[in-house]
């Protein structure tokens, strides 16, 4: 009988040099046993990935406790479908799509889902001055990229996250918010606009 | 400046986060810095997208790793194992090492009785019919799953990705479809992305009426 913390990635025929895709290897192993029933599996990847789905959750709802609840939430659902994982993205990524959805769920049934609106009209608007940018990041601080970031729709300031927290790809990014690849793309053009909008009155 | 097209410098610009996070193919990232070697404007973008980025994961940022007070992570491993033995409680595995028998291991076990003739014969019924109803729509030629409107004239047409809103209910999903001349050519996929067939001139005005539909969430074009 394998004790939790003796389960490791044993069958695995190469080992990946690279951290990252170490544990993507590892988590995939996991995802097996778990789908045969392994708990000591689910264990280790509780550990492996608990505070990365708090992480992220905790920068979609702004509340510790819903945050926990989509730890818990998400891990058990991976735990019943991990038989249906077909390998066609990073088990972070499945997992983290599955977090994403329970976050959504969350921010819908307290009303506070902010929706977006992908209309073309933001295009019409004229390009900054050159300097805006360069004067921007100069006297921007952490505290006005966050409180920016609070006031973008919950699509857009996700789809930026996953990027600039996650460092996911334009692919992983469409994976986790089950959408098209230009659907984030259009996103995180909305959200470099609004802001770059904010930060401008922010650093005024 | 620079003689790249509108266009191009969009492509570009649109590709900056993903630049700054250094997830680019090598080709797309010599592509992009060839572009920000022409573009100042490009450059300061991207200068301002690598500050924003690193101000976000700033380590002081206590978010940013999810550490979160002594216990809390255990007390949620609990609860987690807690809702797996339950439900393992409430269904008696057939297989001792798994919580969630497969429909077939649930179902060799109902007909492991006295059903199992009964089944047997049913089955034989089934498999008939089956063959019956299979010529006559043969014969018909009416065996397409085709939404009304869409006819077969999306035989060669574009394909289209559609995400619906996870409250949409089947019936919107089915109105969508047909309001936009459509037919489904594969899913809903694994993350929920439906891929939908036009008539070869259409795709734009379905496109648009699919965009219009409160159903829908994201629309794009697969293939042009």
């Amino acid at each position: 009988m394998r004790r939790a913390g003796e389960v490791g990635v044993t069958d695995t025929a190469k080992t990946p040099t690279d951290p990252a895709a170490a544990l993507e290897a590892e988590l995939a192993v996991l995802l097996r046993r778990m789908a045969a029933g392994d708990e000591p599996a689910l264990t280790v990847l509780h550990a492996r990935l608990n505070r990365r789905i708090y992480a992220f959750a905790l920068r979609r709802l702004s509340d510790p406790d819903l945050a926990e609840e989509v730890v818990v939430e998400t891990l058990y659902e991976t735990w019943r479908h991990a038989g249906r994982f077909e390998g066609r993205s990073k088990v972070s990524t499945w997992v983290l799509g599955i977090a994403h959805h329970k976050a959504m769920d969350k921010l819908r049934a307290n009303g506070t889902r902010q929706y977006e609106d992908l209309g073309e009209e933001a295009e019409q608007i004229a390009d900054p001055a050159p300097d805006t940018y360069t004067r921007i990041a100069q006297r921007q601080q952490g505290e006005q990229i966050r409180a920016c970031m609070d006031t973008l729709p919950d699509e857009q300031r996700e789809a930026l996250l996953l990027v600039f927290y996650e460092d996911m790809t334009l692919g992983e990014v469409a994976g986790v918010q089950s959408c098209p690849e230009n659907t984030v793309k259009t996103r995180l053009f909305h959200a470099r606009r609004k802001m770059r909008e904010c930060l401008e009155r922010q650093t005024r | 400046m620079t003689d790249t097209s509108p266009d191009d410098l969009r492509r570009i610009r649109d590709l900056l986060p993903w630049y700054v996070n250094g997830t680019l193919t090598a080709e797309q990232r010599a592509e992009v810095e060839a572009t920000l070697a022409q573009s100042q404007e490009l450059r300061a973008e991207a200068e301002w997208l690598a500050a924003v980025r690193d101000q976000l994961k700033q380590k002081n940022d206590t978010q940013a790793d999810g550490q979160r007070e002594a216990g809390a992570e255990q007390a949620g491993l609990q609860t987690l194992l807690g809702l797996v033995r339950a439900e393992k409680k409430k269904r008696p595995a057939l297989n001792p090492g798994r919580g969630h028998p497969g429909f077939g291991e649930r179902l060799s076990q109902w007909l492991g009785g006295w059903m199992q003739p009964v089944f047997m014969v049913a089955a034989c019924l089934v498999v008939v019919q089956a063959v019956v109803i299979g010529t006559l729509l043969h014969r018909t030629g009416d065996n397409s799953i085709t939404p009304a409107g869409a006819a077969a004239s999306t035989a060669a047409g574009p394909l289209l990705q559609v995400v619906f809103h996870e409250t949409a209910t089947e019936a919107a999903l089915r109105a969508a479809l047909i309001g936009a001349s459509v037919e489904i050519v594969a899913g809903p996929g694994q993350l929920g992305v439906y891929t939908v067939r036009t008539a070869p001139d259409r795709a734009d005005a379905a496109i648009a009426v699919l965009r219009q539909n409160a159903a829908v969430e994201s629309v794009s074009r697969v293939t042009p």
